[in-house]
């Protein structure tokens, strides 16, 4: 293997580990707060990005307000699930609020199919204009470059929003024990809504980045949500910089595994990858293990 | 053993009265129904009861152990394509593709089922799906398994055997079988142990219970009676296709148990039912057919968290004027975790 090939998959693995570390970022985030593994991530952002390309791309507004309306738009779906299907009807266990989820993600994606699956796929158009420029002879690609400046600078934004703000404390408080925080006077449901908002913000965010470099159908966002899913578990889910490190590993595995062994062996790889780091490590690579108290 | 605290009360699945009785009843009903109606119904219900057997295995992983399953399709491509590649490329006789295959994907449970239960909750259910999925890759890509096109079984005398009849009471029966098995298990030390660990790892490990041996036990059964289903739904369409036992499959019979209603005796049946019916029932309105299936799923498990079962029990108690029992909690009540 030489150094351009070498290089080229080490960019490639670190951009799609980028979309891994973003979204895993967001499941995790709903996990630790709610307890709920939001299966519906992904579909939601696949919906908001259909939105985006058939409807709000005809208003008459600059593509980055586009974007950004249709962001916002994401973020209010994806609150509304929560105070409509998670908070307002209670009583489930933590089982029972996953599989609402999981029954969400099947009616999101029967929707998208009924509306827009007979027409598929679509082209998205690029954020970013195509083409790419020279770094020490190997092409960079400026939607390369574009993900990972906004992964890196939404990476920034979240740190500041969790190390630096009230509302970043009293979300990681509550991640930490909800119970507790809502002794100490958090308004746990209130945090709850406000961190399925930052979800389904970035759930769209991804999706419309990944949108124009992959054809865009109904079935957009499902190889990736898995593999957030897998960053978050592999990165340990206590640990949000664990979940960034574990997307950004699973996508470098991934890519190189592609590469030397073969494209077909690419998600048992993975998986192989995945169980022997939680033969050793069954809290993650970066997670804490849960000690229980009884 | 004696089990104070947190031994959770057991309630029979038809609220009281002996329903080892009501069961068999119910089954000599399905039986007759079957023997009678034409070979397209008999098709629907032969389908019915090998996702029951399938969805009856799965409980008691899920519903009993609350263990997260999610790879459960992947044990029914097992005895899928062993007993398909046992058929057409090795020419063994019917049985013994079945049992054989059924073994193997019971061997493989206790093998992916020893590092991975020494996970819990989400971790738990991802490794699984991820487990569903790669069973799904390796024989899409392999050729001997049939790549993409998958195997044909040669099964065409079998399935027309009194016309069809001959592997619907073979279904029929091995659903039964399950049912029994599974009712053991539950009224067992196995079922109470598992219940146990369910509620709290910890607390079952100092009661001496061994917690790693129960799970993997449950694991193994569910494999089983997984790989059975799946062998069975071979023979009867006659062809094992990649897409058929993908992912998709996991999901299926994953939220089958959760829309019976998990960890009671009758739920499986239900959800089964529920997820081979609706289809076939909303055939006509087409592309909105999936809408329909998915807004059911979603009112159903938000609306009643214990299933189809609960909804049930709820309007009998309520068509009897009797209010629900003080103080009995079946053990799904338990509130958040995991934060």
């Amino acid at each position: 293997m030489n150094l351009d090939l070498a290089l080229s998959t080490a960019v490639a693995g670190i951009v799609s580990g980028a979309y891994y570390s973003l979204l895993g970022l967001a499941i995790a985030l709903i996990y630790r707060t709610t307890a709920v593994a939001n299966f519906a991530q992904g579909e939601l952002g696949t919906f908001s990005t259909f939105l985006l390309v058939l409807y709000v791309a005809r208003l008459q507004l600059s593509p980055v307000l586009q974007v950004l309306l249709s962001i916002l738009i994401a973020a209010g779906i994806s609150a509304l699930v929560y105070r409509v299907l998670l908070r307002a009807q209670r009583g489930g266990d933590a089982l029972n609020l996953t599989v609402r989820t999981l029954a969400l993600y099947t009616l999101v994606h029967a929707v998208t199919l009924y509306l827009w699956g007979a027409h598929e796929p679509y082209t998205a158009r690029g954020l970013f204009s195509a083409g790419g420029f020279d770094v020490a002879g190997f092409q960079l690609a400026y939607d390369q470059l574009g993900t990972l400046v906004i992964a890196a600078g939404l990476g920034l934004v979240l740190f500041v929003l969790f190390r630096f703000t009230r509302v970043g404390l009293a979300m990681r408080s509550v991640a930490m024990n909800a119970e507790v925080a809502s002794l100490l006077g958090i308004d746990v449901h209130r945090i709850a809504l406000v961190v399925w908002l930052i979800a389904g913000a970035i759930g769209a965010l991804v999706a419309m980045l990944i949108a124009p470099i992959s054809f865009l159908g109904t079935d957009l966002m499902q190889p990736y949500i898995l593999k957030a899913f897998t960053a978050a578990v592999l990165g340990g889910l206590t640990s949000f910089p664990g979940v960034v490190l574990g997307g950004l590993l699973l996508g470098l595995i991934e890519s190189f595994g592609s590469t030397w062994i073969s494209i077909h062996l690419r998600e048992p790889f993975t998986f192989a990858i995945l169980l022997m780091v939680l033969l050793f490590r069954p809290a993650g690579l970066f997670g804490k293990q849960h000690l229980g108290r009884v | 053993m004696n089990m104070p605290l947190v031994c959770v009360p057991h309630r029979g699945a038809a609220g009281g009265a002996s329903p080892a009785r009501q069961v068999l009843l119910a089954f000599a009903l399905v039986l007759v129904l079957g023997s009678l109606t034409g070979d397209y119904p008999r098709y629907v219900l032969t389908l019915w009861m090998l996702y029951s057997l399938s969805a009856i295995g799965l409980n008691v992983v899920l519903g009993f152990g609350k263990i997260y399953s999610l790879g459960h399709g992947g044990f029914m491509l097992l005895g899928a394509y062993g007993t398909a590649v046992g058929l057409s490329r090795w020419g063994l006789p019917v049985p013994v593709a079945l049992v054989a295959s059924a073994v193997l994907a019971t061997a493989v449970g206790v093998v992916v089922g020893l590092p991975a239960l020494r996970l819990k909750h989400f971790s738990l259910a991802i490794v699984t799906f991820a487990f569903g999925i790669t069973l799904f890759q390796l024989v899409k890509s392999t050729a001997y398994t049939g790549g993409p096109q998958g195997l044909f079984l040669e099964v065409a005398g079998l399935q027309a055997l009194w016309q069809g009849r001959v592997l619907f009471y073979v279904a029929a029966l091995l659903c039964l079988a399950g049912l029994a098995l599974s009712y053991s298990v539950m009224v067992s030390r196995t079922g109470r142990a598992l219940r146990m660990i369910a509620a709290n790892e910890t607390v079952a490990r100092s009661f001496g219970i061994r917690v790693t041996f129960h799970k993997l036990a449950a694991f193994a059964l569910a494999a089983l009676l997984g790989a059975l289903s799946g062998g069975l739904h071979a023979l009867v369409t006659g062809v094992v296709a990649p897409e058929t036992f993908g992912p998709d499959l996991s999901i299926l019979i994953f939220a089958a148990v959760m829309i019976g209603g998990q960890g009671r005796l009758l739920g499986p049946l239900l959800g089964a039912a529920f997820v081979v019916a609706i289809p076939e029932l909303t055939q006509d309105a087409r592309a909105l057919a999936q809408i329909i299936y998915a807004v059911l799923f979603l009112v159903i498990v938000t609306l009643s968290p214990s299933g189809l079962v609960g909804m049930i029990e709820a309007a009998w108690r309520r068509a009897r004027g009797n209010p629900p029992p003080a103080g009995v909690h079946v053990g799904n009540a338990t509130g958040e975790e995991g934060a």
